[in-house]
């Protein structure tokens, strides 16, 4: 145990306030975010709405709810969202266990490493990236989305040296014990990997949630643009909603463009945010405590 | 495979070309909104031809474009639903459907740029830029418009789409053949003015300069005569930015200054051959510079210029730091802020000036234009772009003209004029057209004949006028500036000789070339280089590229004459 001294009080308070100032940072947009979105449309624009709604409602829900475009978007994304973690997940994890393994075991390891990385480093740049999908006929499907990032080798290498960091000597028993690499993949290595695989996970679905730039490229009609496409389309700030067919003039002035994108914004960030507290249980260290003796 | 797909697209569309061109003419104005149509139908009658001819039954245009944040709607309106698109489906018979937009212009021109390089055929009219426009025209998947212009372009169309001398016109013609339609917009309006604080001027007992020696004294004045009479010596002498940008338009540029030596950076000028050179590299920038270099190392100019941007500067205006610099008409909205600090109601605009003396001092300026629309090839309907077109500009110009219903609403806070997307602006707008219509309404106290736009900036210089000058300042000295470029400048610019889209060396080399011609620029101003460095630009320049850009503007010139 450290001692108590002064200066580690210091420190520690120092340390507290600087942390307790970077959370506030991060929390407070989104609060004031969400207490746009449940304000009225006066108060929003006079910049009266700090961190608690101002003239509660939830006019401007109602409004996006009922712009048929946003739910087709969600849908987009959920389904790209799902099918493209699944994917990037089993192609991630099939490729890092191999590759974890050393030279002895798998001779050309060094050889396939650096084909994916090479893949960081270099690509063919917008235009033939388009021309590709193009020409698999992929366009305008959610596949043009999901399989061109299928392989992600940043992840890859992530969990390869999560792989790496694992006792040997788990591996040598199971398969002493008679285990294939599948078995020993499977039933051994992924069920203590899991705080690395969550951490992975999460990258992948918030990068499938976020990703725009490919929508808009790849997706001909706008119908099929996925949620954060669909919102970088439409306006950033002033027409938003006037956009979505506002006609009802009593909702316009309850709902403006300001809080309408707000609520939208919120909606979109829901279910990212729902994720976390569910994946935070996989972040637990210490799996493989214990289960080598030496 | 670009090539392929265009000659298979070209020959199936050859022959309902010509079928299409028949079958559209236009008759059937029955039927339409209230008294539209009429006065439409009168002014094309005249022309005697068949502009404001209606599609029966009417046609689906598809088309792509940017819609960004300035684009505001009344309730109840957006960009497929709106005044304008009522407007031509009544009048034209046209239902333009957006099959995409972005937010951003930038994601536009990348998923533009994509599609043509795919071989896909983007929309039916779409705009493009310089050198999209020059990619499409060398596939050859553009429709002819040069018939179509012809014949359905009303007299004000035409006349308005010439008003700068027909260069829009001739960069969108592509071997005799009309390809685009250019989006046209003023020029005159990028000539600087020398915006000067009157105050200081009085302060230090002098009179506006009639010429670069009197500009010197001044800036000498303002540096060591305390202008601003605080007993201090914290003022600077000419104001410059950053870069240095030697064209004018800017904030604190060195268009005017070279002007007044005859010289013209980066625009393409007759040597006295007849050849188009560069301007940059021509004697008379020697000249200007060595001036620069002199005033520099006495003292007048700011030593920091070179790391100055033009927000920096600006906080050199508000805080009275710089009393004097060169700029576009509009830096009365910026940098000066008004609102911030009162005193800067004494800075007015001036005739630049020249170093013999002679007064008015001939700017150049660049006609390129920047945005264009054109029609696929096989599209069967290429005449509705002209009529578009037409449509717009009767609109808000013509005899029929409603501005405040179609151009922006009576307190400028919505600007109907941009829901279209084939339009183009007058040249003449600013100078003088808008400038004589409110001047001719101020001396009558006369507003009645003003459209809305120039209502709002009558009320404005009415207001400054009657004291107030937050609100009126920037748009009063805006309107000073462009009464100084009408006086010097209406009957007596010049163009750059070359407009149209990079060429193919420039698309490599010009990026290096200009910077270089920034560093050494910057050098021989802050007196690290001697102003003899500028013969080894010149020639680096030829080495570097030069040469051969210089020979493809040449032969783009030969070909535009």
């Amino acid at each position: 145990m450290i001692k108590s001294s002064l200066s580690r009080r210091t420190f520690l308070v120092c340390n507290l306030v600087f942390l307790t100032g970077l959370s506030l940072l991060c929390v407070l947009p989104i609060l004031n975010v969400l207490a746009v979105s449940f304000s009225s449309a006066g108060a929003a624009a006079a910049g009266e709405v700090r961190f608690w709604p101002v003239d509660f409602n939830v006019k401007a829900y109602e409004v996006v709810m009922k712009e048929g475009k946003f739910f087709g978007a969600l849908g987009m994304s959920a389904e790209r969202l799902l099918l493209g973690t699944l994917i990037n997940m089993v192609l991630c994890v099939l490729t890092a266990y191999p590759l974890s393994k050393d030279s002895r075991r798998f001779p050309l390891r060094t050889a396939y490493a650096w084909i994916f990385v090479f893949t960081i480093l270099f690509n063919g740049g917008l235009i033939p990236w388009y021309l590709a999908v193009k020409q698999t006929h992929l366009l305008d499907t959610v596949w043009a989305l999901i399989l061109p990032g299928a392989v992600n080798v940043f992840n890859i290498i992530l969990m390869l040296n999560f792989f790496r960091g694992l006792p040997k000597e788990l591996e040598e028993s199971s398969l002493i014990d008679g285990a294939g690499h599948l078995k020993t993949l499977f039933l051994i290595f992924l069920p203590i990997s899991l705080p690395s695989l969550a951490t992975v996970t999460l990258f992948t679905m918030v990068g499938h949630w976020n990703s725009w730039f490919d929508g808009l490229m790849l997706m001909k009609s706008p119908e099929r643009y996925p949620l954060a496409t669909y919102l970088q389309s439409i306006e950033i700030d002033l027409s938003t909603l006037r956009q979505l067919n506002l006609t009802d003039p009593d909702t316009a002035r309850v709902v403006s463009n300001r809080t309408g994108r707000a609520a939208q914004i919120f909606m979109t960030a829901l279910p990212i945010l729902i994720v976390y507290p569910f994946l935070q249980k996989y972040f637990v260290s210490g799996l493989v405590m214990g289960s080598v003796k030496e | 495979m670009n090539k392929r797909k265009s000659a298979l697209v070209g020959l199936s569309v050859l022959s309902s070309l010509s079928l299409a061109l028949a079958a559209c003419g236009g008759e059937n104005n029955s039927d339409n909104g209230p008294e539209k149509p009429s006065t439409a139908a009168a002014a094309s009658n005249a022309a005697g031809a068949d502009a404001a001819g209606k599609y029966d039954p009417p046609i689906t245009v598809h088309s792509i474009r940017p819609v960004d944040s300035t684009v505001t709607y009344d309730s109840g309106e957006d960009i497929s639903n709106n005044r304008w698109s009522e407007y031509f489906k009544d009048a034209l018979g046209i239902d333009m459907v957006y099959d995409w937009t972005t937010a951003k212009n930038d994601d536009y021109v990348n998923k533009l740029n994509v599609i043509i390089a795919s071989g896909d055929k983007p929309a039916d009219i779409y705009q493009v830029n310089a050198s999209q426009l020059q990619q499409l025209a060398d596939a050859g998947v553009l429709a002819d418009l040069t018939e179509a212009f012809d014949k359905y372009a009303s007299p004000l169309t035409k006349k308005l789409m010439n008003g700068d001398g027909g260069k829009g016109m001739s960069s969108a013609t592509f071997g005799g053949k009309l390809l685009a339609l250019p989006q046209g917009s003023a020029t005159i309006t990028n000539n600087d003015v020398l915006w000067i604080r009157t105050d200081w001027l009085k302060n230090v007992g002098l009179s506006e300069p009639k010429s670069i020696d009197d500009l010197v004294k001044i800036a000498d004045a303002f540096v060591n005569q305390d202008p601003d009479k605080n007993g201090k010596k914290d003022t600077l002498g000419l104001g410059i930015t950053q870069g240095p940008s030697p064209s004018n338009g800017g904030v604190a540029d060195l268009g005017g200054w070279f002007a007044g030596f005859k010289a013209y950076p980066d625009r393409w000028v007759k040597d006295a051959a007849g050849q188009a050179v560069f301007g940059s590299i021509q004697p008379e920038v020697k000249q200007a510079l060595a001036k620069l270099q002199e005033m520099y190392k006495s003292g007048l100019i700011d030593k920091e210029w070179a790391v100055k941007d033009s927000d920096k500067f600006g906080e050199d205006v508000l805080t009275n730091k710089v009393g004097i610099w060169y700029g576009a008409n509009w830096n009365s909205m910026y940098p000066i802020d008004i609102s911030k600090n009162k005193d800067l109601l004494n800075v007015k605009p001036f005739s630049i000036v020249a170093v013999d003396g002679k007064q008015p001092v001939m700017q150049a300026v660049d006609p390129s234009v920047n945005t264009y629309f054109v029609v696929s090839k096989d599209f069967k309907h290429p005449e509705a772009v002209v009529k578009l077109m037409t449509a717009f500009q009767e609109k808000l110009w013509g005899e029929s003209s409603e501005f405040e219903k179609y151009g922006t609403n009576a307190n400028q806070s919505v600007s109907y004029f941009k829901y279209p997307l084939v339009q183009s602006w007058p040249a003449t707008k600013d100078i003088p057209d808008n400038l004589d219509a409110i001047r001719a309404a101020l001396s009558s106290n006369d507003a009645s004949k003003l459209n809305s736009e120039q209502k709002g900036i009558y009320t404005s210089i009415k207001a400054f006028n009657d004291g107030d000058i937050v609100t009126g300042y920037s748009t009063a000295r805006q309107y000073d500036a462009f009464e100084v470029i009408k006086k010097d400048d209406l009957n007596n610019q010049l163009f750059s000789l070359f407009y149209g889209a990079p060429t193919p060396t420039m698309v490599e080399k010009k990026q290096a070339l200009d910077k270089l011609e920034q560093e050494v620029f910057t050098k021989i101003i802050m007196g690290a280089e001697p102003v003899d460095e500028f013969d080894k630009f010149v020639s680096d320049w030829k080495k570097l590229g030069g040469d051969q850009i210089t020979q493809e503007v040449n032969d783009w010139v030969a070909s535009h004459k």
